[in-house]
């Protein structure tokens, strides 16, 4: 295998008009490269040279200059694309053909045999939740339904390298979902992707390093971890605070950071995570829907170490021993308990006053007592506001 | 099912859903069927009746399959480059150079099944008619024996024109010696070669002209001996010029020579001489008892025995001009006279103008597929339709003999170049052939595809094919 999925070096692309004069240079000497195995995004504003990137990967644009080679191989040789699933921004699909005659056409590039593309057609349908359409023509489908579509042709043949090219436009929600499942799902058996994206969302969701174009040149790249940790502050997440707890802890703040700003907040869920939650109570309530209803990933893409533990576990596990049930707690005890537990907490936190030491002033405890006072009040109303 | 395959299906699934295509069917369909029955016709127009709805149709649908072919080939090759759906077939394991092969294929396949549909369109037509056109005995017969037929065509042997031009050349100068007229002033060879080129036209002139009184003859070799089937004689001839609207009838008598075996002379005894080798004597006989009166500027034709090729295999006829008003006959190389000998049957023959038509789609179709492979479709239409009229009129060009005008002498040589990588429609025209009866020699398919296919078209196919996998598609704009 090779030690790259893909290697560029000095990789440029100058498009020329008819008489041969340069007109754009688009792809300006980026060097990059991306492992077996990892999940990449290439991102960059509109001009910026991703899909030329992009085209040179799949062999449709020559490089100028540089040289590029995927899996190990010119982009331009046959035996590389067998390897290779690529989604278009766009679904390019054969309007006249149905969902299924779509697949089979593509998976018959492939040269599969008749009883696997079945097989895979099946599962394909089921996982991107368009087999109640699958005799429908893709020229009626939404943009969405194509985008499942052209997500599926590109899993046909189960590749080691895929390209996404803006995989979630036009899905809804869920469908989001499902693809950056299946995106982790397929880094988990190793498989490499490269996703161009503008919903960055989304790429920071599921991408191990990215790379930001501009002007045809790299201007970052690095795991997500690298280049998006700010280093110079700290986020400490807790459980809910009482108000008392609260006050000690912006005491402390205060104290320690000598007058500089820092904020004390509740954290809040993605948009996404609400609105999945959402979905899955009303799946539970069992709401009847017409749109596109997602399975889970076909098995020929699923981890296989995954599922035979799976089966084995099954197998030889016994049954655990029911446990003891904790007795239950009243509401008033279970506060108590829990108050008692943030103050032994913040104890731990604050530094016990050493011996001897003589009393603050008179005036100085007052002051003291004013800025808690305040404090509090500033408190009472983040707590009004939630 | 192979990539291959796929493509194939996929390519003709897409054509066949194309509007032109539904179009251009309709058309086919139509001259097929209706065309023929703008004819009529009984009598001598019976065998013509049949001849035109042969030729019109089939003549027809060979024009309209060759105009589909490039706009199919076109079509399948361009449309998914533009919107970019090859995109999504390259981007799999499959070379470039198949998905060409493929789509040429379909085109091909396309138009051998619309061929098939509509040349069975034509023959069923055309026996329908044969059979219920009402046609008396003998018309049935005629129509049978000159038209419904594959008849191997026989041309006059051509006389040695040069060596006889040249012989009377040395002729001339040996007299312009005797007579004391001395030399040729000037450059000798110049006006020896100017001398040789006159009198080789006047030779072919006089060839073709049968003064009054006169006869012209012509021998035909290598007949097949012993073969049982009549030969027709076919031949159109004009008198007083060569014009085919200025005719009228006239009187004349064709004669052929025949060879009978010399009787051997008996012993005094009475009985035959021995072991005496046989003797031939030739002698000729007219074709018809008397001279027969006929109409100058069309075709006729005349059965004849077997028994009139000797044993050579020739054939040797001549005719005689009688006309009434003493004017002169003549005869166009290209009009014969010829004979004609059965070789196979009407289905035969017309399967075999079937696979001409075929060759000429084939043609087409690689040459439409090469251009569309590197341009947009209509550039590509109008480029392959330039290079059909070229190849119709390049023979034209070639026909210009004042080569003393400049504009004309370019035009020559334009034309003599383009000769050499066009391909004449003219070229594949076997309605003619099949109205006539006339046989479609496999020497002449094995011709076609040697010239036009290997020769010129097969090249500029392997140019497309070479465009096809090193063109840039990222670089197309999508529509």
């Amino acid at each position: 295998m090779a030690d790259f999925a893909i290697n560029a070096v000095g990789l440029t692309k100058v498009f020329r008009d008819f008489w041969n004069r340069p007109k754009a240079r688009a792809v300006n000497e980026i060097d990059f490269s991306v492992r077996p195995g990892e999940v990449v995004g290439l991102l960059g504003p509109n001009g910026s040279g991703k899909s030329t990137t992009v085209k040179m990967i799949l062999g449709l644009l020559y490089p100028t200059a540089g040289s590029l080679s995927v899996l190990g191989r010119s982009p331009r040789a046959v035996e590389t694309k067998r390897e290779i699933g690529y989604l278009p921004e766009e679904s390019y699909l054969y309007k006249y053909l149905t969902a299924e005659e779509t697949l089979d056409f593509f998976g018959s590039l492939f040269n599969l045999s008749p009883g696997e593309r079945r097989n895979r057609i099946d599962q394909l349908l089921d996982m991107v939740g368009m087999a109640h359409a699958r005799r429908r023509r893709v020229g009626e489908f939404s943009k969405g339904m194509a985008r499942r579509i052209g997500l599926a042709q590109a899993m046909i043949n189960d590749p080691s390298l895929l390209i996404l090219d803006e995989p979630t436009s036009g899905l809804d929600p869920l469908g989001c979902r499902e693809v950056k499942d299946l995106i982790t799902e397929l880094k988990k058996r190793g498989k490499t992707v490269l996703i161009t994206s503008h919903l960055l969302s989304d790429v920071e969701d599921i991408c191990d390093r990215v790379i930001i174009l501009y002007g045809g040149c790299v201007r970052a790249q690095g795991s997500l971890n690298e280049l998006l940790t700010v280093s110079d502050s700290t986020r400490i997440v807790t459980p809910s605070l009482s108000p008392e707890v609260t006050e000690k802890v912006l005491a402390i703040l205060r104290e320690n950071l000598h007058g500089e700003s820092f904020r004390l907040d509740h954290p809040r869920r993605t948009l996404e995570e609400f609105f999945l939650d959402v979905i899955a109570r009303a799946k539970q309530e069992s709401v009847e829907t017409s749109g596109a209803l997602g399975g889970g990933i076909a098995s020929y893409l699923r981890n296989q170490s995954d599922k035979e533990s799976a089966v084995l576990q099954s197998l030889i596990a016994e049954p655990e021993p029911a446990k003891p049930k904790a007795p239950q707690e009243d509401a008033a005890a279970l506060a108590a308990r829990l108050r008692r537990e943030e103050e032994a907490r913040v104890a731990n936190l604050t530094q016990d006053a050493a011996p001897g030491q003589p009393d603050k002033d008179e005036a100085a405890r007052r002051a003291e007592a004013e800025a808690l006072k305040e404090a509090d009040e500033k408190l009472s109303d983040l707590l009004k506001n939630r | 099912m192979t990539s291959f395959t796929a493509i194939v299906k996929l390519t003709l699934r897409n054509a066949l859903r194309s509007h032109i295509f539904q179009l251009l069917l309709g058309l086919l369909l139509l001259c097929a069927l209706l065309l023929p029955t703008t004819v009529s016709g009984s009598g001598e127009g019976a065998r013509a009746y049949i001849q035109v709805a042969l030729k019109y149709s089939l003549g027809a649908v060979s024009f309209i399959l060759a105009i589909s072919t490039v706009w199919i080939a076109s079509l399948v090759m361009t449309q998914d480059v533009e919107s970019y759906q090859l995109h999504m077939v390259v981007s799999k394991p499959v070379s470039r150079i198949r998905i060409f092969l493929a789509k040429y294929l379909s085109v091909v396949l396309l138009h051998l099944v619309l061929l098939l549909v509509a040349g069975a369109a034509i023959y069923l037509g055309v026996l329908w008619r044969f059979h219920q056109g009402g046609f008396s005995q003998e018309e049935r017969s005629r129509i049978e024996s000159e038209v419904l037929v594959g008849r191997r065509v026989f041309y006059p042997e051509p006389p040695d024109v040069k060596r006889l031009a040249q012989e009377a050349v040395v002729q001339q100068l040996e007299e312009m010696r005797k007579s004391g007229r001395g030399q040729l002033k000037g450059n000798a060879a110049e006006m020896e070669a100017e001398i040789l080129k006159g009198i080789s036209e006047d030779m072919l002139r006089q060839r073709a002209e049968v003064l009054f009184r006169k006869y012209g003859e012509w021998r035909f070799r290598n007949l097949p001996r012993g073969g049982g089937e009549p030969i027709y004689l076919r031949y159109r001839l004009y008198v007083g010029k060569v014009d085919t609207e200025a005719q009228r009838h006239t009187v004349g008598l064709w004669a052929g020579s025949l060879e009978t075996r010399k009787e051997t002379p008996e012993g005094a005894d009475g009985a035959a001489t021995p072991a005496a080798e046989e003797e031939f004597v030739r002698n000729w006989v007219p074709l018809t008892r008397e001279p027969e009166e006929l109409y100058a500027g069309r075709f006729h034709e005349k059965r004849m025995r077997p028994a009139i090729i000797d044993r050579d295999g020739d054939v040797v006829l001549r005719y005689i001009n009688l006309d009434g008003a003493r004017d002169k006959v003549y005869f166009q190389a290209v009009d014969g006279p010829l004979l004609m000998m059965k070789v196979t049957g009407f289905t035969g023959n017309f399967l075999r103008a079937l696979l001409v038509i075929l060759l000429l789609e084939v043609v087409y179709a690689g040459i439409s597929c090469a251009a569309a492979a590197a341009l947009s479709m209509p550039t590509a239409i109008f480029t392959v339709l330039s290079y059909m009229f070229l190849g119709s009129v390049a023979p034209l060009i070639l026909t210009t003999r004042q080569l003393a005008d400049p504009a004309k002498h370019l035009g020559y040589w334009i034309g003599k170049a383009a000769m050499q990588v066009v391909v004449p429609l003219q070229e594949f025209e076997i309605s003619q052939k099949i109205a006539d009866g006339e046989l479609v020699e496999w020497s002449y398919l094995g011709d076609l595809t040697f010239s036009y296919f290997i020769l010129r078209a097969l090249p500029l196919i392997l140019l497309g094919c070479w465009l096809y996998w090193r063109r840039e598609l990222g670089l197309v704009v999508r529509k």
